[in-house]
Protein backbone atom coordinates (compact mmCIF):
# COMPACT_ATOMS: atom_id res chain seq x y z
CA UNK A 1 0.00 0.00 0.00
CA UNK A 2 1.62 3.39 -0.98
CA UNK A 3 2.08 6.25 1.15
CA UNK A 4 -0.01 8.39 -0.73
CA UNK A 5 -2.86 5.92 0.05
CA UNK A 6 -2.34 5.56 3.06
CA UNK A 7 -2.82 9.04 3.49
CA UNK A 8 -6.38 9.22 1.71
CA UNK A 9 -7.17 6.31 4.10
CA UNK A 10 -6.51 7.80 7.32
CA UNK A 11 -8.08 11.11 6.16
CA UNK A 12 -10.95 9.56 5.08
CA UNK A 13 -11.48 7.62 8.01
CA UNK A 14 -11.24 10.58 10.03
CA UNK A 15 -13.61 12.83 8.01
CA UNK A 16 -16.33 10.28 9.18
CA UNK A 17 -16.24 10.55 12.51
CA UNK A 18 -16.70 14.37 12.02
CA UNK A 19 -20.73 15.60 12.01
CA UNK A 20 -21.62 19.04 10.06
CA UNK A 21 -25.14 20.72 10.36
CA UNK A 22 -26.46 22.07 7.29
CA UNK A 23 -28.89 24.99 8.07
CA UNK A 24 -30.83 26.88 4.86
CA UNK A 25 -34.18 27.70 4.29
CA UNK A 26 -33.27 27.48 0.76
CA UNK A 27 -33.31 24.08 -0.55
CA UNK A 28 -31.11 25.66 -3.80
CA UNK A 29 -28.42 26.41 -1.34
CA UNK A 30 -28.51 22.78 0.73
CA UNK A 31 -28.41 21.17 -2.14
CA UNK A 32 -25.55 22.72 -3.68
CA UNK A 33 -23.70 22.68 0.15
CA UNK A 34 -25.05 18.78 0.21
CA UNK A 35 -23.43 17.39 -3.24
CA UNK A 36 -20.41 19.65 -2.58
CA UNK A 37 -19.73 17.93 0.89
CA UNK A 38 -21.52 14.44 -0.16
CA UNK A 39 -19.60 14.32 -3.15
CA UNK A 40 -16.18 15.44 -2.19
CA UNK A 41 -15.63 14.45 1.54
CA UNK A 42 -16.88 11.77 3.95
CA UNK A 43 -18.29 14.22 6.60
CA UNK A 44 -21.70 12.73 8.00
CA UNK A 45 -24.35 15.62 7.53
CA UNK A 46 -27.36 16.71 9.53
CA UNK A 47 -30.19 19.19 7.91
CA UNK A 48 -32.36 22.08 9.41
CA UNK A 49 -34.48 24.20 7.56
CA UNK A 50 -35.03 27.06 10.06
CA UNK A 51 -32.93 28.37 13.16
CA UNK A 52 -35.25 26.61 15.87
CA UNK A 53 -34.63 23.56 13.82
CA UNK A 54 -31.14 24.76 13.78
CA UNK A 55 -30.90 25.12 17.63
CA UNK A 56 -32.50 21.86 18.48
CA UNK A 57 -30.49 19.62 16.32
CA UNK A 58 -27.27 21.29 17.38
CA UNK A 59 -28.56 20.37 21.30
CA UNK A 60 -29.35 16.89 20.34
CA UNK A 61 -26.68 15.97 17.08
CA UNK A 62 -23.70 17.73 18.61
CA UNK A 63 -22.38 18.38 15.28
CA UNK A 64 -18.36 19.20 15.27
CA UNK A 65 -19.00 22.42 12.26
CA UNK A 66 -22.37 24.40 11.86
CA UNK A 67 -23.18 26.29 8.39
CA UNK A 68 -26.05 28.73 8.74
CA UNK A 69 -27.55 30.91 7.02
CA UNK A 70 -28.93 33.91 8.44
CA UNK A 71 -32.22 35.01 7.24
CA UNK A 72 -34.70 32.24 7.80
CA UNK A 73 -38.11 31.72 8.98
CA UNK A 74 -38.82 31.47 13.05
CA UNK A 75 -35.59 32.02 14.01
CA UNK A 76 -32.82 34.11 12.21
CA UNK A 77 -28.92 32.82 11.95
CA UNK A 78 -27.72 35.63 14.06
CA UNK A 79 -30.52 34.22 16.77
CA UNK A 80 -29.88 31.07 16.60
CA UNK A 81 -26.01 31.51 16.82
CA UNK A 82 -26.74 33.35 20.20
CA UNK A 83 -28.48 30.71 21.37
CA UNK A 84 -26.60 27.75 20.37
CA UNK A 85 -23.26 29.74 22.26
CA UNK A 86 -25.56 29.50 25.75
CA UNK A 87 -25.44 26.20 25.80
CA UNK A 88 -22.02 24.67 27.12
CA UNK A 89 -21.58 21.91 24.55
CA UNK A 90 -21.92 24.36 21.42
CA UNK A 91 -19.93 26.82 22.74
CA UNK A 92 -16.32 25.95 20.86
CA UNK A 93 -18.44 24.61 17.95
CA UNK A 94 -17.38 26.73 14.83
CA UNK A 95 -20.39 28.38 12.89
CA UNK A 96 -19.92 29.33 9.64
CA UNK A 97 -22.62 31.93 8.63
CA UNK A 98 -24.04 32.04 4.96
CA UNK A 99 -25.12 35.32 4.32
CA UNK A 100 -26.33 36.79 0.84
CA UNK A 101 -25.23 40.21 2.11
CA UNK A 102 -21.96 40.77 2.69
CA UNK A 103 -21.50 44.18 3.61
CA UNK A 104 -19.31 44.68 6.55
CA UNK A 105 -22.55 45.81 8.75
CA UNK A 106 -23.83 42.23 8.48
CA UNK A 107 -20.86 40.51 9.09
CA UNK A 108 -19.98 42.32 12.12
CA UNK A 109 -23.61 41.31 13.22
CA UNK A 110 -22.72 38.01 12.54
CA UNK A 111 -19.10 37.75 14.32
CA UNK A 112 -20.76 39.45 17.71
CA UNK A 113 -23.80 36.70 17.49
CA UNK A 114 -20.79 34.38 17.90
CA UNK A 115 -20.07 33.18 14.41
CA UNK A 116 -16.55 32.08 13.42
CA UNK A 117 -16.33 32.43 9.72
CA UNK A 118 -18.51 33.67 6.74
CA UNK A 119 -19.30 32.64 3.54
CA UNK A 120 -21.12 34.97 0.87
CA UNK A 121 -24.22 33.77 -1.41
CA UNK A 122 -23.85 32.63 -4.30
CA UNK A 123 -21.83 29.59 -2.92
CA UNK A 124 -18.84 28.48 -4.44
CA UNK A 125 -18.61 24.76 -3.59
CA UNK A 126 -15.16 24.51 -3.87
CA UNK A 127 -14.38 27.13 -1.16
CA UNK A 128 -16.98 26.01 0.67
CA UNK A 129 -15.21 22.59 1.30
CA UNK A 130 -11.77 24.09 1.59
CA UNK A 131 -12.61 26.18 4.13
CA UNK A 132 -14.78 23.11 6.36
CA UNK A 133 -12.08 20.98 6.05
CA UNK A 134 -9.80 23.82 7.07
CA UNK A 135 -11.93 24.03 10.58
CA UNK A 136 -12.38 20.47 11.03
CA UNK A 137 -8.75 19.16 10.29
CA UNK A 138 -7.81 21.82 12.85
CA UNK A 139 -9.57 20.27 14.98
CA UNK A 140 -7.97 16.45 14.23
CA UNK B 1 -60.72 33.88 -19.30
CA UNK B 2 -58.94 32.76 -21.82
CA UNK B 3 -60.85 30.19 -24.04
CA UNK B 4 -59.23 26.24 -23.76
CA UNK B 5 -57.70 26.51 -27.09
CA UNK B 6 -55.80 29.39 -25.90
CA UNK B 7 -54.50 27.71 -22.99
CA UNK B 8 -51.20 25.52 -22.80
CA UNK B 9 -50.48 22.99 -21.50
CA UNK B 10 -48.09 19.35 -22.54
CA UNK B 11 -49.16 16.06 -22.49
CA UNK B 12 -48.17 13.54 -19.66
CA UNK B 13 -45.69 11.82 -21.70
CA UNK B 14 -43.68 15.12 -22.58
CA UNK B 15 -44.31 16.03 -18.81
CA UNK B 16 -42.55 12.98 -17.93
CA UNK B 17 -39.86 13.65 -20.41
CA UNK B 18 -39.14 16.59 -18.56
CA UNK B 19 -38.69 15.35 -14.88
CA UNK B 20 -36.38 12.86 -16.66
CA UNK B 21 -35.01 15.16 -18.96
CA UNK B 22 -33.85 17.63 -15.62
CA UNK B 23 -33.24 14.48 -13.48
CA UNK B 24 -30.60 13.82 -15.87
CA UNK B 25 -29.01 16.83 -16.00
CA UNK B 26 -28.68 16.76 -12.61
CA UNK B 27 -27.54 13.67 -12.36
CA UNK B 28 -24.80 14.37 -15.19
CA UNK B 29 -23.95 18.03 -13.38
CA UNK B 30 -22.75 15.78 -10.27
CA UNK B 31 -21.12 13.49 -11.96
CA UNK B 32 -19.15 16.04 -13.82
CA UNK B 33 -18.35 18.01 -10.38
CA UNK B 34 -17.20 14.59 -8.72
CA UNK B 35 -14.76 13.78 -11.82
CA UNK B 36 -13.12 17.23 -11.63
CA UNK B 37 -10.31 17.87 -8.80
CA UNK B 38 -12.21 20.27 -6.59
CA UNK B 39 -10.02 23.48 -7.68
CA UNK B 40 -11.05 23.10 -11.19
CA UNK B 41 -12.61 26.22 -12.25
CA UNK B 42 -15.79 24.66 -13.65
CA UNK B 43 -16.75 23.66 -9.92
CA UNK B 44 -18.71 26.32 -9.85
CA UNK B 45 -21.20 25.95 -12.85
CA UNK B 46 -21.54 22.10 -12.14
CA UNK B 47 -22.63 22.75 -8.50
CA UNK B 48 -25.00 25.30 -9.35
CA UNK B 49 -26.19 23.65 -12.57
CA UNK B 50 -26.73 20.81 -10.26
CA UNK B 51 -28.68 22.60 -8.12
CA UNK B 52 -30.81 24.95 -10.43
CA UNK B 53 -32.12 21.38 -12.41
CA UNK B 54 -32.86 19.71 -9.77
CA UNK B 55 -34.64 22.88 -8.16
CA UNK B 56 -36.37 23.33 -11.20
CA UNK B 57 -37.26 18.99 -11.19
CA UNK B 58 -38.53 19.52 -7.67
CA UNK B 59 -40.71 22.65 -8.73
CA UNK B 60 -42.98 20.52 -11.48
CA UNK B 61 -43.35 18.22 -8.65
CA UNK B 62 -44.99 20.87 -6.33
CA UNK B 63 -46.47 22.93 -9.17
CA UNK B 64 -44.31 26.27 -8.03
CA UNK B 65 -42.26 26.80 -10.60
CA UNK B 66 -42.29 30.80 -10.11
CA UNK B 67 -40.72 30.09 -6.39
CA UNK B 68 -37.75 27.90 -8.04
CA UNK B 69 -37.00 30.84 -10.50
CA UNK B 70 -36.77 33.16 -7.90
CA UNK B 71 -34.70 30.99 -5.16
CA UNK B 72 -32.36 30.59 -8.38
CA UNK B 73 -32.38 34.10 -9.25
CA UNK B 74 -31.53 34.98 -5.59
CA UNK B 75 -29.27 32.35 -4.49
CA UNK B 76 -27.51 30.64 -7.37
CA UNK B 77 -27.20 34.10 -9.35
CA UNK B 78 -27.25 36.79 -6.81
CA UNK B 79 -30.47 39.31 -7.97
CA UNK B 80 -31.98 41.04 -5.02
CA UNK B 81 -35.12 41.13 -6.66
CA UNK B 82 -36.64 39.41 -9.75
CA UNK B 83 -39.72 39.24 -12.14
CA UNK B 84 -41.45 36.85 -14.39
CA UNK B 85 -43.53 37.96 -16.99
CA UNK B 86 -45.92 35.65 -19.15
CA UNK B 87 -48.08 36.90 -22.38
CA UNK B 88 -51.02 35.52 -23.37
CA UNK B 89 -51.10 33.23 -26.59
CA UNK B 90 -53.00 36.06 -28.44
CA UNK B 91 -49.79 38.16 -26.85
CA UNK B 92 -52.78 40.93 -25.90
CA UNK B 93 -51.82 40.59 -21.92
CA UNK B 94 -48.88 40.08 -19.93
CA UNK B 95 -49.14 38.38 -16.44
CA UNK B 96 -46.71 39.29 -13.95
CA UNK B 97 -45.20 38.21 -10.33
CA UNK B 98 -42.27 39.32 -8.37
CA UNK B 99 -40.11 38.29 -5.91
CA UNK B 100 -40.10 38.80 -2.06
CA UNK B 101 -40.47 42.50 -1.34
CA UNK B 102 -40.28 43.42 -5.20
CA UNK B 103 -40.15 47.21 -5.49
CA UNK B 104 -43.71 48.53 -6.59
CA UNK B 105 -42.71 51.17 -8.76
CA UNK B 106 -40.31 48.98 -10.24
CA UNK B 107 -43.50 46.92 -10.76
CA UNK B 108 -45.11 49.47 -12.33
CA UNK B 109 -42.08 50.55 -14.52
CA UNK B 110 -42.30 46.65 -15.68
CA UNK B 111 -45.99 46.88 -16.35
CA UNK B 112 -46.18 50.15 -18.75
CA UNK B 113 -42.63 48.31 -20.80
CA UNK B 114 -43.94 44.55 -20.67
CA UNK B 115 -44.16 43.88 -24.10
CA UNK B 116 -41.40 45.23 -25.60
CA UNK B 117 -39.40 44.00 -22.79
CA UNK B 118 -40.53 40.64 -24.08
CA UNK B 119 -40.28 41.48 -27.88
CA UNK B 120 -36.85 43.20 -27.36
CA UNK B 121 -34.37 40.43 -28.53
CA UNK B 122 -35.07 37.80 -30.32
CA UNK B 123 -36.55 33.89 -28.36
CA UNK B 124 -33.30 32.42 -27.39
CA UNK B 125 -31.03 35.75 -26.91
CA UNK B 126 -29.83 36.71 -23.25
CA UNK B 127 -29.13 40.31 -21.91
CA UNK B 128 -26.46 40.42 -19.09
CA UNK B 129 -25.99 43.87 -18.78
CA UNK B 130 -22.53 45.93 -19.03
CA UNK B 131 -21.70 42.71 -21.41
CA UNK B 132 -24.43 43.63 -23.63
CA UNK B 133 -24.59 47.34 -23.90
CA UNK B 134 -26.18 48.13 -27.20
CA UNK B 135 -29.52 47.41 -25.48
CA UNK B 136 -29.92 50.57 -23.79
CA UNK B 137 -33.51 49.83 -23.67
CA UNK B 138 -33.24 47.46 -20.77
CA UNK B 139 -30.33 49.26 -18.94
CA UNK B 140 -32.39 52.23 -18.92
CA UNK B 141 -34.99 50.50 -16.59
CA UNK B 142 -32.28 49.18 -14.57
CA UNK B 143 -31.92 45.43 -15.03
CA UNK B 144 -29.11 43.59 -14.56
CA UNK B 145 -30.46 40.30 -16.74
CA UNK B 146 -33.30 39.45 -18.91
CA UNK B 147 -33.86 35.97 -20.44
CA UNK B 148 -37.08 35.28 -22.70
CA UNK B 149 -38.70 31.57 -22.18
CA UNK B 150 -40.51 30.29 -25.10
CA UNK B 151 -43.59 27.38 -25.35
CA UNK B 152 -44.47 25.50 -28.30
CA UNK B 153 -41.64 27.40 -30.52
CA UNK B 154 -43.03 31.14 -29.77
CA UNK B 155 -41.61 33.52 -27.28
CA UNK B 156 -44.32 33.75 -24.14
CA UNK B 157 -42.24 35.66 -21.80
CA UNK B 158 -39.57 36.98 -20.00
CA UNK B 159 -37.62 36.83 -16.49
CA UNK B 160 -36.23 40.05 -15.44
CA UNK B 161 -33.32 40.43 -12.75
CA UNK B 162 -32.66 43.64 -10.88
CA UNK B 163 -29.74 44.78 -8.03
CA UNK B 164 -27.31 42.33 -7.92
CA UNK B 165 -26.04 41.48 -4.48
CA UNK B 166 -23.20 43.49 -3.03
CA UNK B 167 -20.35 41.08 -3.00
CA UNK B 168 -20.81 40.29 -7.11
CA UNK B 169 -19.09 42.99 -9.13
CA UNK B 170 -21.05 41.66 -11.81
CA UNK B 171 -22.76 38.12 -13.85
CA UNK B 172 -19.64 35.61 -15.01
CA UNK B 173 -19.38 33.10 -17.35
CA UNK B 174 -21.46 31.06 -14.87
CA UNK B 175 -23.99 33.15 -14.43
CA UNK B 176 -24.41 33.09 -18.04
CA UNK B 177 -24.78 29.19 -18.06
CA UNK B 178 -27.57 29.16 -15.68
CA UNK B 179 -29.84 31.62 -17.44
CA UNK B 180 -29.39 29.83 -20.16
CA UNK B 181 -30.66 27.00 -18.36
CA UNK B 182 -33.81 28.72 -17.44
CA UNK B 183 -34.45 29.98 -20.66
CA UNK B 184 -34.64 26.67 -22.35
CA UNK B 185 -36.53 24.87 -19.23
CA UNK B 186 -38.94 27.60 -17.98
CA UNK B 187 -41.39 27.50 -20.51
CA UNK B 188 -41.72 23.92 -20.37
CA UNK B 189 -41.78 23.68 -16.45
CA UNK B 190 -44.62 25.80 -16.32
CA UNK B 191 -46.33 24.25 -18.62
CA UNK B 192 -45.30 20.97 -17.29
CA UNK B 193 -46.44 22.19 -13.69
CA UNK B 194 -49.91 23.26 -14.86
CA UNK B 195 -50.73 19.81 -16.64
CA UNK B 196 -49.20 17.95 -13.37
CA UNK B 197 -51.51 19.91 -10.93
CA UNK B 198 -54.49 21.15 -13.37
CA UNK B 199 -54.05 24.55 -12.74
CA UNK B 200 -52.45 27.55 -13.35
CA UNK B 201 -50.74 29.72 -10.34
CA UNK B 202 -52.84 32.67 -9.62
CA UNK B 203 -51.36 35.61 -11.02
CA UNK B 204 -51.55 34.02 -14.77
CA UNK B 205 -53.40 32.82 -17.67
CA UNK B 206 -50.39 30.64 -19.64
Amino acid sequence: MSNTHYESQKKTTRQSDHKILLVDDSSTTLLIEEMMLRQHTQYELVLARDGKEAVEKAIAEQPNLILMDVIMPRMNGFDACREMRRHEALRKVPIIMVTSRGESYNIEQGFESGCNDYVTKPIDGAELVEIVNGYLMAQG
Amino acid sequence: MISKSESISISQASLADLERNLGSLSSQYMRWSVELPLNHEKQTVWARLYSAANTLRQAVREGAVENAIFEIGSNLIGCEQIALLVTTKKQDRVDFIGSAEFDPKRLDTLQRNAKRIIEEAPADSIFIEATDKDRSFLSSLGISARIPFSLDSATRGAIVFFDLLPQRKGLDAVDRELLQLLCTYTGPCLAASKTKHQKTPGWVQL
